[in-house]
């Protein structure tokens, strides 16, 4: 069963992130659920997959209220991403999902209602929640061609949905310890996912310039302290796109 | 634990019956004898021209051959409707399968855990319908009308293909190729009957029925 770990508190509102379930299924990829919680309103980010609710909802409501979920913050459109929305929606059908314009005529398809979704313009938005700022970063082309990260200012946390995301074997701790080891898990998946060079170095430039302490991917362990910006470093060094993948199989072949 | 990912169990929605391979299969018959209807309105319009540029006065198989026409004409509004029909229902039967398949995931949900239990049974008690309601009845009973009218169409159809066989033999000159326009009514004739009469079989295979 996955489980909740809190990733910071200040005593009124907390993160936490549900994450590495040991007996998941080995055809569905593994992914982090993160919930801001405090007394009255959750946000959840990238609640994931129709198929693995059950594992997150058995560790959110180890730790959390269901029906205090207010939010869902859906990084893109993807279906480990979102697929879960409608099950989600039975505990508070007023959950409010925000998420790119791009996508909020194609997101209904996994369920929801008209008012349901909040589309967030390209440039981003603030979102107030539960009495706090946070940020809807722009991260377009990393990988979805509308895609957004959350951060909260305060607890300096960036959920990263993609960006950062690794790979790992089955035992993986839940941070990254060894950043050397840890991004060789990475590093593929960056070149091939990730769409723009362009879009990456306008991210890694917004990301270098942000107070980070957490860098909290969707898939993969998390960033921490000095890790974090080795990660900025790395992925700004790192060649990417469509092209390089396309040039790569046309060598191969 | 292993959890039961992809096995959506105790699923209680009654009209579970109607699963989606049932819809598929009744939509091919309906396109089935939608293109029997076709060619059997085709053959009665050929039948009326070939008497007509004969110059061969065979009153009896022409009025046949027109009420053939009109036949297969109201045959295609009832088809039309039945097409209607079964996209209501298939839509009602969408539902219940995601239901069905939204209900397997919470009660696994349910099952992790105490917590989850008292959280997500609350839930289930909404989505899970009494055993006594069946939410496609509606659907069902008006689907079953109008298949009741295409079986009467069908059945006329017999009727008429066998007149015309009888009229074909006032053809004169005509009367070999009359008769095997004939022959071809009854052959369509048959192949419609047959296959709504397949409709309503596969339909009342499990408890279905119009009462």
């Amino acid at each position: 069963m996955k489980t909740a770990t809190e990733l910071w508190s200040n005593g009124r509102r907390r993160w936490i992130v549900i994450a590495r379930d040991p007996e998941r299924v080995a055809h569905l990829i593994d992914t982090n659920e993160y919930a801001m919680a405090s007394d009255d309103e959750i946000v959840l980010t990238d609640p994931g997959g129709f198929e693995i609710f059950p594992m997150v909802f058995a560790a959110f409501a180890a730790e959390l209220d269901a029906s205090k979920i207010t939010h869902i913050f859906a990084s893109h459109q993807d279906p480990d991403v979102i697929s879960s929305l409608s099950l989600w929606l039975h505990f508070n059908p007023k959950i409010k999902c925000h998420l790119s314009w791009l996508w909020q005529s194609f997101l209904p398809h996994f369920g929801g209602e008209r008012d349901t979704f909040q589309p967030i313009p390209d440039e981003g938005r603030v979102l107030v929640v539960a009495g706090t700022t946070l940020e809807a970063i722009p991260a377009h082309y990393l990988h979805s061609s509308g895609n957004f990260h959350l951060y909260d200012p305060e607890a300096r946390l960036l959920f990263s949905g993609d960006v950062g995301a690794a790979l790992l074997p089955p035992s993986s701790g839940l941070f990254v310890t060894d950043f050397d080891g840890h991004i060789r898990h990475a590093e593929a998946f960056h070149r091939r996912w990730m769409g723009s060079n362009e879009a990456k170095r306008a991210w890694c430039e917004r990301a270098a310039a942000m107070p980070i302490d957490l860098l909290c991917p969707q898939h993969g362990a998390i960033y921490r302290g000095k890790d974090v910006e080795r990660f900025i470093n790395w992925f700004s060094e790192l060649e990417v796109g469509c092209l390089r993948a396309a040039a790569q199989h046309h060598e191969a072949a | 634990m292993a959890w039961p990912v992809h096995s959506p169990r105790a699923v209680r929605v009654t009209s579970s019956d109607f699963d989606l391979n049932r819809v598929a299969a009744v939509s091919d018959q309906i396109r089935h004898i939608a293109r029997q209807g076709f060619l059997m309105q085709l053959h009665a319009t050929n039948a009326m021209v070939m008497t007509r540029s004969h110059g061969v006065s065979v009153p009896g198989f022409e009025v046949v051959s027109e009420q053939m026409r009109q036949l297969s004409r109201e045959l295609g509004t009832c088809l039309a409707e039945l097409r209607n029909a079964t996209v209501r229902w298939l839509r009602v039967v969408s539902h219940d399968v995601a239901s069905a398949r939204a209900i397997g995931i919470l009660e696994a949900a349910a099952a992790a855990s105490a917590t989850s239990e008292r959280v997500v049974r609350p839930v289930l008690a909404r989505l899970i319908p009494p055993v006594d309601v069946d939410t496609t009845a509606g659907e069902r009973r008006k689907f079953l009308e109008l298949l009741d009218e295409a079986r009467r169409f069908a059945a006329t159809a017999c009727v008429l293909a066998r007149t015309a066989k009888l009229e074909a033999t006032y053809g004169g000159a005509l009367a070999v190729p009359l008769a095997e326009a004939a022959a071809s009514f009854t052959e369509l004739a048959d192949s419609v009957d047959d296959s709504v009469r397949t409709i309503a079989r596969r339909l009342s295979a499990r408890r279905w029925s119009k009462t």
